[in-house]
C-alpha cells in the first residue's frame, strides 16, 4: 500500500501527539477520561487519514455528500467547541488573579490602618 | 455621615490631581489604582486622596470592586463611584447623593442620557445600545446603564457582589441594583467630553468585546 508524504507526515505528528498524552496521564497530568477522549480522536485521525474510505462511511451515516465534507464539519464545530472552553477557562483564571490582586490590596489597606478589620469585605 | 469617593484609576496622570481635589470638597476619596504605570499614584496621593492599589492592571470592574469592599471597610455610610478621567462634573454630587441622603433610594445612577447635550452622537449610539443589552440580558431597564457615576447606600452597596474584571461591571451593577430590590432614581448628569475623556471611553470592537463577555457572564450565572 503506498502513502503520499502527506499522510505520512499527519501520522508521524498524530504519534506525537498520542506519545504526548500517554506520557501525561501517567504523570499524572491528565485524568483518565481525559487521556481516553485524547487518544480516541488522535486514533480518529490516523484512521481518517490512513484509510480515507472511513470518513466516507460517516458521511453516510450523517447524510453529508463527502468524507472530506464531515471531517471539516466536525473539526469546525470541534475547534469552536475548545475555542468556548479556552474562553471560559481563561474567564476562571482572570477572577482567580483578580481575588489574590484584591486581596493584597485590601491586606495592605487594614496593614496601613490598624483599626480597620480585614473583615469578611477582604474576602471573595 | 461618612460619604466615600471610589476612583478606579488607570494612568490617569493627566487628570487624577484635578478630579480627586474636586471631589475633595464633597466626600473622601479614595482612589483605587489598578496598576498604572505613570505617576497616577503619587499624584492622587498628593492631592489628598486615600489609595489601594492593584499590583498589576485588572481592569475596571476589578478596581472598582476593591473600592467598594474598601469603602465598606473605612466605614462608608454612602458610597458613589466617579471616573479619573475628569469626564464627570464634581458640582453634579449633591444631586446625585440627595436621594440616599433623603433615604428616597438605595442606589442612584447619574444619568448622561437624561441631559445629553454635547455627547457626541457616536456616543450617544453606543450608549443606547449598552442599555438595549443590559435589558436583553438582565431585565435592566435603565436609562445610562453604562455610566461611571453611581451611588450607593451602605446596605446596598453591601449587597453588591462584582464578578465581572472589565467594562461590562457598569451592566452588572445595574442588573444587580434590580435583582438586589434597591429603590433606584436616575439623576441627570453633565458630562463633560474632552478628546482625553473620549480617547479613554470605550471603542466600538471594545464595545462589542464587551458586549462578548456580558453574554458570557449572562449564562454562567
Amino acid at each position: 500500500m503506498n502513502f503520499l508524504l502527506i499522510q505520512l507526515l499527519i501520522v508521524l505528528f498524530v504519534s506525537f501527539a498520542a506519545v504526548g498524552v500517554v506520557r501525561r496521564f501517567l504523570r499524572g497530568e491528565l485524568r483518565r477520561a481525559a487521556a481516553a477522549g485524547w487518544l480516541a480522536l488522535w486514533a480518529a485521525v490516523a484512521a481518517a487519514v490512513l484509510a480515507p474510505k472511513t470518513t466516507e462511511l460517516l458521511a453516510r451515516l450523517l447524510g453529508v455528500g463527502r468524507g472530506v465534507d464531515v471531517v471539516l464539519y466536525l473539526s469546525v464545530v470541534g475547534l469552536f467547541y475548545l475555542q468556548f472552553r479556552t474562553m471560559l477557562r481563561l474567564e476562571k483564571m482572570d477572577r482567580a488573579i483578580t481575588a489574590a490582586v484584591r486581596a493584597a490590596a485590601l491586606g495592605d489597606l487594614a496593614r496601613e490602618q490598624p483599626e480597620i478589620k480585614p473583615s469578611a469585605h477582604s474576602r471573595e | 455621615m461618612k460619604v466615600i469617593a471610589v476612583i478606579p484609576a488607570w494612568n490617569e496622570e493627566r487628570t487624577i490631581r484635578e478630579v480627586v481635589r474636586s471631589v475633595s470638597a464633597y466626600a473622601l476619596p479614595l482612589v483605587v489604582d489598578d496598576g498604572s504605570a505613570d505617576r497616577t499614584a503619587e499624584l492622587a496621593l498628593a492631592a489628598g486622596a486615600r489609595m489601594v492599589r492593584h499590583a498589576v492592571n485588572r481592569g475596571l470592574g476589578a478596581a472598582l470592586g476593591t473600592g467598594l469592599k474598601a469603602a465598606l471597610m473605612l466605614g462608608a455610610e454612602i458610597i458613589f463611584t466617579f471616573d479619573a478621567d475628569g469626564q464627570h462634573d464634581a458640582a453634579d454630587i449633591p444631586a446625585v447623593l440627595a436621594p440616599i441622603r433623603e433615604r428616597r433610594a438605595d442606589a442612584v445612577i447619574g444619568s448622561r442620557l437624561l441631559a445629553p447635550q454635547g455627547m457626541p452622537w457616536i456616543r450617544h449610539i453606543a450608549n443606547k445600545l449598552g442599555n438595549l443589552a443590559t435589558l436583553a440580558l438582565f431585565g435592566a431597564r435603565v436609562s445610562d446603564s453604562q455610566s461611571g457615576f453611581r451611588a450607593f447606600s451602605r446596605l446596598a452597596a453591601e449587597g453588591l457582589t462584582i464578578r465581572t474584571d472589565g467594562m461590562e461591571v457598569s451592566s452588572e451593577i445595574a442588573a444587580q441594583i434590580r435583582e438586589n430590590g434597591c429603590r433606584l432614581v436616575e439623576v441627570p448628569i453633565r458630562a463633560v467630553y474632552t478628546d482625553y475623556s473620549l480617547s479613554k471611553g470605550q471603542s466600538f470592537f471594545v464595545g462589542l468585546w464587551t458586549l462578548g463577555k456580558l453574554f458570557i457572564h449572562r449564562v454562567r450565572r
